[in-house]
C-alpha cells in the first residue's frame, strides 16, 4: 500500500508515463482513491501534454481506416450500450473563447447554443396514449428495448432526450424519444420488491396520465404511445405490482419534455 | 463537418456517445494532427504512429466515457493517451529506436484552421522556452523519460544517479514548468 507522501514524489513521473509495473497499479490505486493527488495528477498531465502537443498533418486516409472500425466490436447480437453523457456547461469553454477577440465570442457562443439545441431537441413528434382508465392495457405498452433500435433513435435527427431527476436533483434515467416510441437508455432505479413496479407517467395540461408499467428494475424498456396530446413532463412513481390509474405514491422522478 | 464548427469538444463527445461519426470526424480535424505527431515522435515510425491514432481515435469512440472535461482538456486527455499508447508500444517492442527530439515547431502544419495553428505554435514556443528554463538536469530528466519513453528507474540508470534523485529532479522540473506555463496563460494543452 502506497502512503499519500510515496505517492506526491510519484505523481510527475506518472504524468509522464515513466514509471512502470507494481509501482505503478499502487500509484494509480492511491490516485484513485485521493482527491488531492488526482487534481494534482490532472495538472501535471496538463504540463505532459503541452510537452507534445506538436502537430503534424493527420490524413483523410487515416481518418478512413479509422471510420472503417468504428463497428468492429459490434455485430446484430451484441450491440453497443448507450452512453448518454452530460457535462456540466458551466465548465465547458468554446475552444476559441481563450484565444479569440472578444467581438467573436457572442457568435461563437450563439453558434455552440444552436449547435446543441439541434442535437438534443429537434421536432418533438411524441404521441402519448390518451386519458385511458385501463391498466392491463397500458402495460402492454411497454417491453424491452431493441439496442439496435435505441442507437437508431439517437443518432436520428429530431430525437428527443428527457432526463428523469430526483427530488434531489439526481438522475435516475434517461429517455430518448422518437416518432411515437421511448426507450429508457440509462436507469439508476433501483430494484423493486417483487409487489412493487415503477410507473411511467405522461403529464399533461397538469394531469398525469399512464404511459405504463416499468417493471421492478427498468433497463433498456421501450413504450409506445399514440395521441396528438403532448405532455409537458415526463414522471416516474413507485405503484402496486399491477399499477394504479393515478399516482397513489410521489413522483420519486421527473423531467421536462422539451418542445 | 461544417454544422460541428462551433460546437465544444465537451458536445462533441457527448454526440459520440450518441454513435455520432460526424463529431467524431470533427474531433479527429481538430486533434488529430496532434494525436498522430506525438505517436510519430515518440516511434519514430509513421506505420506504428497510424497505429496508435487509429487506437486512440477508437478508444474514444467505444469509450467517451473516459474523457471527463472537468479534468482537463480534450486535446490534453487525447494526447496523454497517444503518449500512454506509444510508449506501452516501445516498450513492448523492447526496441529503443534511435529517436531524435525534433524542434517542436518544424513539424506544426496540421490540417486544422489557422487561428488553432498560430495557437499551437505559440504554445510550443513557450513550451520550448518554459523546458529550455529549466536546470539542466532537470530537462534532461523529463526529455528522457517523456521524448524517449524511459521509466524513471532507467533514467536514473543512464544518467548514473540514484532514483530518488531523478523523480525529485522530474517532479521539481514539472512542477517548475507548470508555474512558468500558468504564468504565459497555459494550462495544458487545448
Amino acid at each position: 500500500m502506497m502512503t499519500h507522501d510515496d505517492a506526491q514524489e510519484l505523481l510527475a513521473v506518472l504524468a509522464l508515463n515513466a514509471i512502470d509495473g507494481l509501482e505503478r497499479i499502487e500509484l494509480e490505486d492511491h490516485v484513485a482513491q485521493c482527491v488531492r493527488c488526482e487534481r494534482e495528477l490532472d495538472g501535471l498531465r496538463g504540463v505532459s501534454s503541452t510537452l507534445g502537443n506538436v502537430s503534424e498533418p493527420a490524413s483523410a486516409e487515416l481518418w478512413q481506416r479509422i471510420s472503417e472500425h468504428l463497428y468492429d466490436d459490434f455485430d446484430q447480437g451484441n450491440l453497443p450500450p448507450i452512453r448518454v453523457l452530460d457535462f456540466p456547461r458551466a465548465s465547458v469553454t468554446p475552444l476559441e473563447s481563450r484565444r479569440a477577440p472578444s467581438t467573436k465570442n457572442t457568435k461563437i457562443t450563439a453558434g455552440v447554443f444552436a449547435v446543441a439545441a439541434a442535437a438534443l431537441v429537434g421536432v418533438l413528434s411524441f404521441n402519448l396514449v390518451q386519458a385511458n382508465d385501463h391498466v392491463a392495457q397500458l402495460t402492454n405498452a411497454l417491453g424491452v428495448a431493441d439496442r439496435g433500435a435505441v442507437v437508431a433513435a439517437l443518432v436520428t435527427p429530431g430525437h428527443v432526450n428527457v432526463t428523469l431527476d430526483s427530488a434531489q436533483h439526481t438522475r435516475v434515467a434517461s429517455i430518448v424519444l422518437l416518432n411515437g416510441h421511448g426507450y429508457v437508455v440509462s436507469s439508476k432505479m433501483a430494484q423493486l420488491p417483487s409487489a412493487q413496479t415503477y410507473q411511467l407517467w405522461g403529464i399533461i395540461a397538469g394531469k398525469p396520465i399512464s404511459i405504463g408499467l416499468m417493471g421492478s428494475k427498468p433497463t433498456n424498456v421501450e413504450f409506445s404511445v399514440a395521441s396528438a396530446l403532448q405532455p409537458s413532463e415526463l414522471a416516474v412513481t413507485v405503484e402496486p405490482a399491477g399499477g394504479s390509474q393515478t399516482p397513489s405514491t410521489p413522483i420519486i422522478a421527473s423531467g421536462t419534455v422539451a418542445a | 463537418m461544417e454544422q460541428f464548427d462551433e460546437a465544444s469538444d465537451a458536445q462533441l463527445v457527448t454526440l459520440i456517445g450518441r454513435y455520432s461519426e460526424p463529431a467524431l470526424a470533427e474531433v479527429y480535424r481538430r486533434h488529430g494532427g496532434p494525436v498522430y505527431g506525438l505517436a510519430r515522435k515518440i516511434l519514430n515510425n509513421t506505420s506504428e504512429a497510424d497505429d496508435v491514432t487509429q487506437e486512440v481515435f477508437l478508444r474514444l469512440w467505444n469509450n467517451p466515457d473516459r474523457f471527463d472535461p472537468t479534468r482537463g482538456s480534450l486535446r490534453s486527455f487525447l494526447l496523454n493517451d497517444s503518449h500512454g499508447r506509444s510508449v506501452d508500444l516501445v516498450r513492448s517492442l523492447n526496441a529503443r529506436r534511435a529517436r531524435e527530439v525534433k524542434d517542436a515547431n518544424r513539424s506544426t502544419v496540421a490540417d486544422y484552421d489557422l487561428q488553432h495553428q498560430v495557437w499551437d505554435m505559440a504554445v510550443a514556443d513557450e513550451v520550448k522556452r518554459a523546458l529550455s528554463a529549466l536546470p539542466v538536469e532537470e530537462r534532461e530528466a523529463i526529455e528522457l523519460a517523456y521524448f524517449h519513453s524511459h521509466s524513471y528507474v532507467k533514467v536514473a540508470e543512464i544518467l548514473g544517479q540514484p532514483e530518488g534523485t531523478v523523480k525529485s529532479r522530474i517532479r521539481n522540473g514539472m512542477r517548475r514548468m507548470r508555474l512558468t506555463l500558468a504564468d504565459a496563460g497555459i494550462q495544458g494543452a487545448n
